[in-house]
């Protein structure tokens, strides 16, 4: 028995020893599975940036420019004007480089100079959308009219008609989007007073060019 | 068994999760989109109404408004037209002009203004001539025949004129009037005729 005794609880012993052991080397083959494993990654980037908006106009011909300040383009009416006697002037808006598309939005001048309160006044105008040569042709036949109507003209501090949508076209990464006319036409009209002679007022319209 | 009837559940949980995720998506869109970006573009008008002044002269050189009937220019006729005679004829000349600070052209009209006394058995004509000066024997274009009684003018008796350039004044319209005395003149018959020259910018 005693003999017997010390040899078992070595053995159980042994046996512990040996699990520990053989639950050491586990662990062991664990880790070093681990280590030896393939590693890679997956990366999402979400790349976020704003389309851009910006448009420029030309006014009777003159070169484009961002005209987004009051008084902005400046046209100065050749010819005087008498009684009856219209007045036409071209204004050309684009979208410049890489812009979206969008729409103008015409709205009624604001009057200025000396006389704003009589010629100012007494001057009507009508608008038609074009971009073929701006003069008293292009209010014939049946033009696409933004001020007036074929036989209506308008106070120059009238906005475009009800229902009028003028589309600006996109541009493309290197060249500006093509332009939208507008022709306008300016008339003193026939029964306009002695009184009105040799006046002068200023009339600044705003285009308000909204993306899509 | 349990584990296929288990799954539907789920799976619609996340088709309903997907569904509100692409609401949200589609609802920020919208946002976007009404909240576009702005632009302005301004355009400036100057405008300013011409001027216009018509002038008339009785010598062909000084040329001064007479702008109402109250005040007209005197024609000054070759013949003593204080002395007429049946069938003696006195010729006068006139000249019309766009002053220096007239900016458009002009359509003249000429129209009997007014007469005062007797006048009955005075015929004239009107001619525009190349030049000033006008008497009994004076050419031109007729714009008022020979032969009309001085209290008519034909309707729609007009002419041209243009508008000077580089401050000056515009190109003058020379005018000659020839009056007639008729058969019936009667002696010691006085009387005046008066004729407006209206001028509407073109």
């Amino acid at each position: 028995m005693r003999e017997g005794r010390p040899y078992r609880s070595r053995g159980v012993r042994a046996l512990r020893l040996r699990a520990v052991l053989a639950s050491g080397l586990v662990l062991g083959v664990g880790a070093a599975v681990t280590l030896a494993s393939w590693t890679d990654r997956e990366f999402a980037t979400g790349s976020f940036q704003t389309s851009v908006f910006n448009t420029q106009s030309s006014v009777n011909g003159s070169a484009y420019a961002d005209n987004s300040v009051s008084p902005g383009a400046t046209v100065t009416i050749a010819g005087p004007f008498a009684p009856g006697v219209s007045s036409y002037f071209p204004v050309l808006i684009q979208t410049t480089a890489n812009s979206v598309a969008g729409t103008a939005v015409l709205n009624g001048a604001v009057l200025g100079g000396t006389d704003a309160a009589t010629l100012g006044a007494a001057l009507v105008y009508r608008v038609v959308r074009t971009t073929a040569t701006c003069n008293a042709a292009a209010f014939t036949g049946t033009p696409a009219f933004v001020v007036g109507a074929a036989a209506t003209t308008r106070a120059l501090t009238a906005g475009q008609e009800t229902g009028v949508t003028n589309a600006l076209a996109a541009a493309t990464s290197t060249a500006p989007g093509a332009a939208t006319g507008f022709c306008f036409e300016v008339t003193l009209p026939a029964g306009a007073p002695n009184t009105l002679q040799g006046k002068t007022t200023t009339a600044t319209w705003q285009f308000v060019t909204t993306s899509n | 068994m349990t584990e296929t009837h288990m799954a539907p559940a789920p799976r619609r949980a996340r088709k309903l999760k997907a569904v509100l995720a692409a609401g949200l998506v589609l609802g920020a869109g919208a946002a976007v989109t009404l909240a576009a970006w702005n632009d302005s573009e301004f355009a400036r008008g100057t405008f300013t109404a011409g001027t216009f002044n018509l002038v008339g002269s009785i010598d062909g050189t000084t040329y001064t408004d007479h702008a109402t009937a109250g005040s007209p220019a005197a024609l000054a006729f070759t013949v003593n037209a204080a002395t007429l005679s049946p069938g003696a004829v006195t010729a006068a000349p006139f000249a019309v002009e766009l002053a220096a600070n007239t900016t458009n052209p002009a359509v003249v009209t000429i129209s009997s203004a007014a007469t005062t006394g007797t006048v009955t058995n005075l015929t004239y004509e009107l001619l525009q001539t190349t030049t000033f000066g006008c008497t009994a024997s004076t050419t031109g274009t007729d714009l008022v025949p020979a032969g009309t009684a001085l209290t008519t003018v034909p309707g729609s008796t007009t002419f041209p004129l243009t508008q000077g350039t580089g401050g000056a004044a515009g190109a003058p319209a020379f005018l000659c009037f020839k009056v007639t005395g008729g058969a019936g003149l009667a002696q010691g018959q006085t009387g005046t005729a008066t004729w407006q020259f209206q001028a509407a910018s073109q």
